[in-house]
């Protein structure tokens, strides 16, 4: 028996099976993964859904952009239902009990009961709002080692100084204004306009004078430290801008607006400015959880697609 | 910011506030007297040495001129819902306070379906206003690596958390769920496995939180925010009670806000807001969605059922100085039963008590009728409980107000996140296959046209509301006072502005004056004052002058017509009448009517284009009433409607490639509403 025991052969053998159990115990690829491309009424339904928020057409490419966004949902719900998130979650499951109480109206069993009823018969995988929630619950859980990293001011200076091109205070204007009505003058109101500029710049009328001969404006005749953005609020699409080609110490217009017609005073103009990094700090952290977030997400999405195998997919 | 923990610390701050406040308060005043006392001296010495006598100037010398005295307008929401609220939670909504106040400045957010979300124009201020009740509770008992989560009675808690039950007025069905959770949670109180504090922990925690992302968002002259929140209380047949919460600063807050569990009944509330007033703690609450009460949110009684006493209007009136109109939930002014002379009463309404399918009374429910009421209390020499302001907010349920009929998205996240699901499309069939084959399912798909639709109250919601403000600034303060002075307006969503003033010698030529606002504030009263009756001249008072000006939202529908509601009592009965008082497009009001003629102003339902070149960007007139009687109580409030637009629903239509709903309006008349001016007779000892 001992001498057996030494034998090279049997050596070579026990070796081979030891190392093909291991390798087919251990290290072998789990089962696959796999996904359904969206058969071609999903891809319809897609589209119509596009085309009832957008209002026209989807282009091609944005219709592969939604194919795809449609695999990583069901990869998505597949993670979650791998992860069981469905046995965890209380809005799945509440959802869960109320389906299965629409369906059974007298049934006397209990929340449990029917909550393992809903599991046995698959409703999770089945019902819209359950499968929504698992998506969104699988983003934040991909999303959250991310979003966690711990964050310093070091780290968020840094950010600072990457974006401060895109942190910056826009041009501003300090204005007077005198206001000719489109309701009081009707179709006179761009003539009366035009001879209110003319006589406020030959008689050189200051902006205190000129804005008196206007007619009444409801917020008021100066503006002080406004962005194009807060004037076209103010008066409308397109006066920003007019409002931005005048120029200091002088009268300008008339710019139109959708209430009548209106003679400008600049009295001052800021260049834009880079905001300080106290301003925007808040802004910084959002940003920056939100980029550590996404970035997470996509790496994890990314080895996630490469785990998956789609199936249906047209050659 | 600091959180009160002791009523004798507040005390001690309120002392100490008060010392430093008497003292700046003393040192202006010196101030200003040293310069009447220079002024006066001046002129006293001239007039020794002088050979005549020398007029005294009329100058007065203020310590502190008031700044922008005319008012600028600010627009806001004082009604929003984070991930805090328990109901918003359940509805799929992860944006925090943070995410709202960033939404409201203008940034995109994240939709709960996925979508983004972003204010067509950046808001003025914004107050988050999550229920009181289970603050950050389901976030924490969701989340199974929280302490709280690991608790027996959290089993309890979580079936509570469902999408459809969990809603703050489902009472009966709230209790029922807690009957595991109550007496679990209790008994582990008494025998010491449940740390209490711990529990509202919890709460505290997301308070403050709350009131952290207030303080980090708030700018003073750019952006303001409120520290606030939601008190979510019903009757026993789920007639809405709920108010937001107003605080007017955050120095010093309470360390928990009041909700249900500590009184169901409102004036427990009051008595709260009452008790951290003469602490220093100012705010003022704001009921919503009366439409919504089953009568009860104007009744006439208190919560026992017993006649209002002196002590409860006056309480009431001092802590809800405003309503909220409008909102998504629908609009609260009037109802058509309530008010058939009003072509116009039938806006969005939204008949079913709030979170249920369950009719709600009108009686009882809303605005106009309440302050006819009030009116009464008035004519008795009594306190007016009901002599408030108005404002409109959004209530969403997702952070971020939803108050544009072309890009509406409701408020109950992702229950009612696409057109199908708001009810303004066909049902799909496997939305459909889901819901027919049970009872209570059939209740949500209604037949109209031949097509099936998901059904119930969200058809009925609207794109609503904005608050408005007219205020010396955009910070707390100045914001804070104009809510308090009741200078306030309402919108459908639209920003149109509207001013609304009274006062004796107004007239049309003061329309035209470029100084037209400081004379009115100078010499009448503004939207949310008492005008008080003229002396008698002959055994009769003259009638006020009202001045009216509204604009246009210049990114919305030009405006059709101004009006004023008028509301008054004789012998306790109620009148009410609409005039149109200025028309588009060079309309006159027919004198009898008191109508505008139609400006023709049309919208075409295939792709909701409006009618260009009619309509007007501003209405304004000085007005007044032709049936005035020096001897009625009254109120004036200011209407203005915009040319009608398509609704929200027939956007979805539109977008969708399908006719409108045939059972919803395809068009509706986006409007403003100016808070009230109150005319009191003279009465005998005044």
């Amino acid at each position: 028996m001992n001498s057996l025991l030494r034998r090279p052969l049997l050596h070579f053998w026990l070796i081979g099976f030891l190392i093909f159990v291991v390798e087919r115990g251990y290290f072998a690829p789990e089962a696959v993964l796999e996904v359904a491309y969206p058969n071609a009424d999903q891809i319809a339904a897609l589209a119509s859904q596009w085309q009832q928020a957008r209002g026209r057409e989807a282009s091609a490419a944005g219709l592969a952009r939604m194919i795809q966004q449609a695999i990583d949902q069901s990869i998505l719900l597949s993670e979650a239902l791998r992860l069981g998130f469905h046995y965890q979650d209380s809005i799945v499951q509440q959802r869960l009990i109320r389906d299965m109480r629409f369906m059974q109206d007298d049934s006397a069993a209990s929340d449990v009961e029917l909550l393992e009823q809903a599991y046995a018969m698959s409703l999770h995988v089945n019902d819209l709002v359950v499968r929504r929630r698992l998506v969104q619950m699988m983003e934040s859980y991909l999303r959250a080692s991310g979003e966690n990293q711990p964050l310093t001011d070091k780290v968020l200076r840094a950010l600072y100084l990457e974006q401060i091109e895109t942190f910056t205070q826009p041009e501003r204007l300090s204005f007077s204004h005198a206001f000719v009505s489109q309701d009081r003058h009707r179709g006179k109101s761009l003539e009366r306009a035009q001879q209110l500029v003319k006589h406020f710049e030959e008689d050189e009328l200051s902006p205190e004078v000129g804005v008196s001969k206007g007619d009444p404006f409801i917020s008021g005749y100066r503006f002080s430290k406004v962005t194009q953005q807060q004037i076209e609020r103010e008066f409308g699409a397109g006066f920003g801008e007019r409002i931005f080609d005048c120029q200091v110490g002088q009268w300008g217009g008339p710019i139109r607006s959708v209430y009548g017609w209106h003679a400008v005073w600049l009295s001052e103009r800021l260049p834009a400015e880079p905001m300080s990094y106290e301003s925007v700090k808040s802004k910084l952290v959002y940003e920056y959880r939100s980029q550590t977030g996404n970035r997470s997400f996509e790496n994890a999405m990314a080895t996630l697609r490469a785990q998956y195998q789609i199936t249906g997919a047209p050659k | 910011m600091r959180i009160v923990k002791t009523k004798n610390n507040g005390k001690r701050i309120v002392v100490a506030i008060a010392l430093i406040g008497g003292l700046v308060t003393l040192q202006s005043c010196s101030d200003a007297l040293d310069a009447v006392r220079t002024k006066a001296t001046q002129t006293y010495v001239l007039w020794k040495f002088g050979s005549e006598l020398l007029e005294m100037p009329a100058d007065i010398l203020t310590a502190h001129p008031e700044r922008n005295a005319k008012r600028s307008a600010y627009f806001g929401d004082l009604h929003v819902h984070t991930t805090y609220s328990f109901d918003a939670f359940a509805f799929g909504t992860m944006a925090s306070p943070y995410d709202a106040y960033r939404y409201a400045k203008g940034e995109t957010i994240k939709h709960p379906a996925g979508f983004d979300l972003k204010l067509r124009e950046p808001l003025d201020f914004y107050a988050v206003t999550d229920h009181a009740m289970f603050l950050g509770a389901l976030p924490a008992a969701a989340d199974t690596s929280t302490e709280f989560s690991k608790y027996d009675f959290n089993q309890g808690l979580h079936n509570f958390n469902a999408p459809e039950k969990l809603n703050t007025d489902t009472v009966q069905e709230r209790f029922s769920l807690f009957r595991g959770f109550l007496p679990g949670i209790l008994t582990g109180i008494v025998d010491g496995t449940v740390d209490i504090d711990k529990l509202n922990e919890i709460v505290v925690d997301a308070w403050a939180d709350t009131i952290n992302a207030a303080e980090l968002f708030n700018d003073p002259g750019t952006f303001t925010t409120f520290v606030a929140y939601e008190y979510t209380s019903s009757t026993a047949d789920m007639g809405n009670l709920h108010r937001n919460v107003i605080f007017k600063g955050a120095d010093k807050l309470p360390a928990m806000p009041f909700s249900r569990f500590h009184s169901q009944d409102p004036e427990g509330l009051w008595n709260w807001m009452d008790e951290l007033r003469s602490e220093g703690i100012e705010s003022f609450a704001i009921p919503h969605n009366s439409n919504g009460s089953n009568g009860q949110m104007f009744k006439l009684e208190d919560w026992a059922d017993d006649p209002m006493d002196e002590n409860y209007t006056a309480k009431r009136i001092r802590n809800e100085p405003l309503i909220e109109i409008t909102q998504i939930k629908g609009t609260s002014e009037t109802h058509p039963s309530l008010s058939d002379s009003d072509e116009w009463a039938n806006f969005e309404i939204a008949p079913y008590r709030v979170a249920t399918t369950l009719n709600s009374e009108p009686k009882g429910s809303y605005a106009r009728e309440a302050l006819l009421n009030g009116l009464n209390f008035q004519d008795q020499n009594k306190t007016n409980p009901y002599k408030f302001g108005f404002i409109g907010s959004s209530d969403t349920h997702v952070a971020a107000t939803s108050d544009d009929e072309s890009n509406y998205f409701s408020k109950v996240g992702l229950m009612d996140s696409n057109a199908m699901l708001r009810g303004s499309i066909p049902a799909s069939e496997e939305e459909l296959a889901t819901r027919r084959n049970n009872n209570n399912a059939q209740n949500r798909i209604k037949e109209v046209d031949g097509k099936e639709y998901i059904s119930g109250a969200i058809e009925t919601f609207g794109a609503s509301g904005i608050a408005g403000v007219w205020a010396e600034a955009n910070t707390r303060d100045a914001i804070y006072d104009a809510f308090r002075r009741k200078e306030t307006f309402a919108t459908s969503g639209p920003r149109m502005k509207i001013r609304l003033f009274a006062g004796y010698g107004f007239d049309n030529e003061m329309l035209n004056d470029e100084d037209v606002i400081e004379k009115a504030y100078a010499t009448g009263v503004a939207m949310g004052s008492d005008i008080l009756a003229s002396p008698q001249i002959e055994g009769k008072s003259e009638a006020p002058g009202f001045l009216l000006w509204a604009t246009q939202d210049a990114r919305s529908a030009p405006l059709q017509r101004l009006q004023i509601i008028k509301g008054w009592v004789v012998d306790g009965k109620h009148h009410e009448q609409i005039y149109d008082v200025a028309c588009a497009d060079g309309g006159k009001v027919d004198s009898t009517t008191h109508r505008c003629p139609d400006n023709g102003a049309k919208v075409s339902i295939s792709d909701c284009s409006i009618s260009e070149d009619l309509g007007a960007p501003e209405l304004k007139t000085a007005w007044t009433d032709p049936d005035f009687n020096s001897e009625h109580q009254a109120f004036y409030y200011a209407r203005v409607m915009e040319n009608p637009t398509c609704r929200w629903s027939t956007w979805d239509a539109v977008r969708a490639g399908v006719a409108p709903r045939s059972d919803l309006h395809a068009t509706i008349q986006e409007r403003a509403w100016s808070s009230p001016i109150w005319f009191r007779p003279k009465r005998e000892g005044e």
